[in-house]
């Protein structure tokens, strides 16, 4: 039976709710993904992550209107992370026939969010779930389910003559437990390698589209996603997508997750570095091209086997089915 | 045999003797085939010496390593391939001098011991303050020279659960100079209501008060039993590179107060050691009241099996010709200089006022063995070295070139205790603590720059606002003690607040700014008084950093473990104790005891300089993983059963529950383990581990799951 599901997200989140609204358009529901803002105007991710998300704000009349209509009729209204009292009070309002889902995407006691917010919203939540990398240890009680990668998995093994090439897309520093992604330490190994004719580092210096990087993710042998948290972000689900080898510094309970939303018997074959490590694997992984294309084959085999987004909707798919 | 030991002293008081049967039972238990080569007790030392090369050669293959102290030279006559390790465990020649700087050296003896040292396949040290008082007062060691911890005695029998201690404060040991007896009378002077006593020999020594117990301790029961029987061990001596009297102690589960250069120190921190600095005697004193004050667990195992483990490895890594040191052993932070704690060792204010006469007469009467070889050794020695004074009489006086008692200087690193005089910053300084804001009923919340602090100990106090008083209160107490620098009142940041009691904790986190959640960051330890659990549960939810501690002086409970880190109850019904529900969670009597309880809570969960691991599930096995483990990188260590496959769950607390029954053992930093005793202890206790391991996930701790 077909679904309508509305998706509403008070920021694009890096496009995790427009993804999965597209995936469960493509396994034959009707979804529609609504944000209410996109990321700031001056800011590097504005624009970035809405191929699949309709902007309220500031949005015309038709699209006020196509979004009450989706919502009134919707069998289930997955709210992602927060949502304004203005919001919860036009749902109210609206007084939609449908299941309340909630889906939180960020740690506890730091920014966004600071504290949990299902309790706060004030509408009735069916089932709650989390993303399930490294959030689940903040909600320990909500149903982990994972983010998704639409393309299609890709290998390009690295041969014995070419470079190790390295994707790494920086990230700034910020205060926290989990939002404190950046290392300086990663930035000068990276250089100084580069610099050493040691590794090629694809490091890009502008913002680019999901897609545009995705693409150049391909190019590469190697993905480094933060070495700093113990958890592993979107970048390394695309790596394994895109047949890298995916280095980050994910710790057991992290790639658990991954591999339980999956319904994977194994953990994901992420390489673990950290920031006194992180030399020493770039240069093994370097000194040895099969090293490199057996890791990345892994990685294609892992995506290919657990991670299809056609596949990991269907878990999204029953929750909704099983709502009460 | 795989292993030799040499013990040239076969005395139970002798803390090589000691070592020489830990270490034996130890590498036994490793599966090594160990024999102890003993002097006997009517044995002259140079005969041990000629003894030794034939009972080598009959118990040793040439793989055999041979372990002998450095001291006395008992190695002399061994033959030059002999695979020899030598252990330093401190010079008689460096007591000598401790005890009596004025006397002459022994040189020819000092030679012959660094002799032994230079040949040596192998010197290893059980602590640096062994290495540098070795270096800086004996002669230079090789550079291949490593360090790796003693082993702890294995309790035999242990004390039955539950019995009750009639000693609060116990010596154990030689009661001479060395081993620091005047400090200790001036101690039980100091705390009459405590009670003290001595484990010495079998006779009570001369000019021992009244007032002080004595216990016969000359077989090893009846050492265990004069320890099963204390609450502590106060250990002054004024110089030791390790002390088996300690690890004796924590092999019976009873905490020791030293002074913090000694070797012990570097193995671990309160509240197993509660280090004082040395010769300040209220430093002492406030060890020892606060030892006893804490609540301690009651069993040790962790720590002296993860000793142990450090030391088989050591060994199995020395046999296999691959030495390496442990990484375990730190001085603490607050460790003056060893060169200057010894420059300004003082007088002690209790001579043994005996005469030399009567002290050899004493001896004679006691031990005619030992006295008859020790007069022979001293007229042997004095023929061959005219002007030598051979005989090693006790001093009466240690005096100091400088004159009389002087404090130990400030050590360089780390926090320093320092009188509590107010810094001039008068503006901003309300006596007592450092006012940086008001959380008013409405409006955004607002703070000024938190008091400055070593990073990971700024402390701040959150108070109601009509209720000052009970806040200067707690921050004069703390700050009077001055061991502890950061409860010093210019150190406490001091907040108070005013709010709606039904304002919800979204509203006040909605009235806390960015940038103030990120000054609110900058607290590392935050004690609330009678905070509204809403005010509580916002504050904490600002930083992952801040860790929060709540006094309720009603005897009321916060609502969930959530709400604070810690928090404290003060309910002179209830007996004391610590729930297994929250990280941690005590109730006390009285307010008397706010002060010191604070202290410990914020001392034992603030950063470790020595973060060891324990061992809280599992049966202790050799796993040489845990040499290299860093604590930096990972905080706890989980090892599952092998072939066990990925348990299959839906949410974390699912996985984590299905997890538990696959875990082999689980070990935890000493940081996790005071932060989180209050679930480690039913684990001990033989319960699951799924709490504590939830609550450290949630907290950003991370395991190595292998």
């Amino acid at each position: 039976m077909s679904l309508k599901v509305l998706h509403l997200s008070p920021t694009p989140l890096v496009a995790a709710p427009g993804k999965l609204s597209r995936a469960l358009r493509q396994a034959g529901h009707d979804s529609l993904c609504v944000a209410l803002n996109d990321y700031p105007k001056n800011g590097p991710l504005h624009g970035k992550f809405i191929d699949d998300v309709t902007l309220l704000a500031e949005a015309s009349s038709e699209v006020k209107d196509l979004v009450d209509g989706f919502a009134r009729a919707a069998d289930v209204i997955h709210i992602h992370n927060d949502l304004p009292a203005s919001t919860v009070q036009w749902l109210r309002e609206l007084s939609p026939r449908a299941r309340f889902v909630y889906q939180v995407h960020s740690p506890l006691r730091e920014g966004p969010l600071y504290f949990e917010r299902a309790p706060a919203l004030g509408l009735p939540i069916s089932r709650h779930l989390v993303v399930g990398q490294y959030q689940p240890r903040h909600y320990p009680d909500y149903l982990a389910v994972p983010n998704l990668v639409l393309d299609e998995p890709f290998l390009a093994p690295r041969r014995d003559d070419e470079p190790l090439r390295v994707l790494f897309s920086p990230t700034h520093s910020r205060t926290g437990r989990w939002n404190a992604k950046y290392s300086e330490r990663l930035e000068k190994v990276l250089r100084t390698l580069h610099d050493l004719r040691r590794v090629e580092i694809v490091w890009p210096t502008a913002p680019l589209s999901p897609s545009t990087l995705m693409a150049l993710r391909r190019t590469c042998h190697v993905s480094i996603d933060e070495i700093m948290t113990g958890a592993f972000h979107q970048v390394s689900i695309e790596g394994l997508c895109a047949g890298n080898v995916v280095i980050n510094r994910a710790d057991f309970f992290s790639k658990s997750m991954m591999a339980c939303c999956a319904r994977a018997p194994e953990l994901p074959p992420f390489v673990h570095a950290d920031e006194g490590s992180i030399e020493d694997v770039l240069i093994d992984l370097a000194l040895s091209p099969r090293r490199t294309a057996e890791l990345q084959a892994a990685s294609f085999r892992y995506f290919d086997a657990h991670l299809r987004a056609d596949r990991l909707v269907n878990r999204f798919v029953h929750i909704y089915e099983t709502l009460h | 045999m795989d292993y030799l030991l040499v013990d040239p002293f076969g005395q139970v008081t002798s803390g090589v003797t000691s070592y020489s049967i830990a270490a034996c039972d130890s590498l036994r238990r490793l599966g090594l085939k160990v024999a102890v080569i003993t002097r006997r007790p009517d044995e002259h030392i140079e005969d041990l010496r000629r003894r030794l090369p034939d009972e080598v050669a009959r118990l040793a293959c040439p793989a055999t390593l041979v372990e002998a102290p450095e001291t006395l030279a008992v190695t002399r006559d061994l033959p030059a391939d002999t695979r020899l390790h030598i252990r330093l465990h401190g010079s008689r020649h460096f007591g000598a001098w401790l005890q009596d700087r004025r006397r002459p050296r022994d040189e020819a003896g000092i030679a012959a011991e660094q002799h032994e040292i230079g040949r040596a396949h192998h010197v290893s040290a059980p602590s640096l303050a062994a290495l540098r008082s070795h270096v800086a007062h004996l002669g230079p060691l090789p550079p291949s020279t490593t360090i790796h911890p003693h082993p702890c005695p294995q309790p035999d029998p242990l004390a039955p659960p539950g019995s009750n201690p009639d000693i609060d404060a116990l010596f154990l040991g030689r009661w001479q100079n060395l081993k620091g007896h005047s400090f200790l009378l001036e101690l039980q002077r100091r705390l009459p209501h405590r009670r003290f006593a001595v484990a010495c020999g079998d006779e009570r020594p001369a000019g021992l008060p009244t007032s002080i117990r004595h216990l016969a301790a000359t077989t090893p029961a009846e050492r265990a039993a004069a320890l099963d029987r204390c609450r502590l061990v106060v250990l002054p001596s004024l110089f030791e590179t390790v002390s088996m009297v300690a690890l004796e102690a924590w092999s019976r589960s009873r905490p020791v107060v030293a002074w913090n250069h000694l070797g012990i120190a570097e193995y671990v921190g309160a509240p197993f050691l509660h280090g004082a600095r040395p010769w300040r005697m209220d430093d002492l004193e406030r060890c020892t009241e606060e030892a006893l004050e804490s609540g301690l667990c009651c069993d040790f195992s962790f720590l002296t099996r993860s000793l142990d483990w450090d030391f088989q490895q050591s060994i199995r890594a020395l046999i296999d010709g691959q030495p390496l040191s442990s990484t375990r052993l730190h001085p603490p932070a607050d460790c003056a200089d060893l060169a200057q704690v010894l420059d300004t060792m003082p007088a002690l204010p209790h001579p043994d006022t005996m005469h030399l006469f009567q002290r050899r007469m004493r001896k004679l009467l006691r031990n005619p063995a030992a006295y008859w070889r020790d007069s022979a050794l001293r007229r042997k020695l004095a023929r061959l070295q005219p002007g030598t004074v051979a005989a090693l009489p006790a001093r009466n006086d240690i005096e100091t070139p400088h004159g009389p008692l002087r404090e130990a200087p400030e050590p360089p690193h780390g926090p320093v205790a320092a009188l509590a005089h107010p810094t001039p910053d008068a503006q901003d300084i309300r006596k007592p603590g450092v006012v940086i804001g008001h959380i008013g009923p409405s409006g955004f919340i607002k703070i000024r720059t938190p008091a400055q602090g070593v990073e990971g100990w700024r402390i701040a106090l959150l108070h109601a606002h009509d209720r000052p008083e009970q806040a200067d209160t707690l921050i004069e107490r703390l700050s009077a003690l001055e061991d502890f620098a950061p409860t010093r009142a210019d150190r406490i940041s001091v907040i108070s607040f005013e709010i709606d009691a039904l304002e919800s904790s979204a509203s006040l986190i909605n009235r806390i700014d960015q940038k103030n959640k990120e000054l609110i960051g900058q607290i590392d330890h935050l004690v609330m008084l009678d905070t509204p659990a809403a005010l509580a549960r916002a504050l904490r939810c600002c930083s992952p950093r801040l860790r929060t501690l709540m006094i309720s002086t009603r005897g009321e409970s916060l609502p969930g473990p959530d709400d604070a880190d810690m928090q404290v109850r003060i309910d002179a019904t209830a007996q004391s104790s610590e729930p297994a529900s929250w990280r941690r969670d005590v109730t006390i009597a009285s307010e008397e005891r706010l002060p010191l309880t604070v202290m410990r809570l914020l001392r034992e969960t603030g950063p470790k300089s020595v973060d060891m691991l324990l061992q809280i599930l599992g049966e202790p096995v050799f796993d040489e993983a845990l040499h290299d483990f860093d604590t930096r990188r990972f905080q706890g260590l989980i090892r599952l059963l092998e072939g066990a496959p990925l348990p299959p769950a839906e949410t974390m607390h699912e996985f984590i529950a299905a997890l538990c029954p696959r875990i082999r053992s689980l070990y935890v930093s000493e940081s996790v383990y005071m932060r989180y005793r209050s679930l480690c202890a039913p684990i001990e206790a033989g319960g699951a581990p799924a709490a504590l391991i939830e609550a450290c996930l949630h907290d950003g701790v991370l395991f190595d799951v292998a």
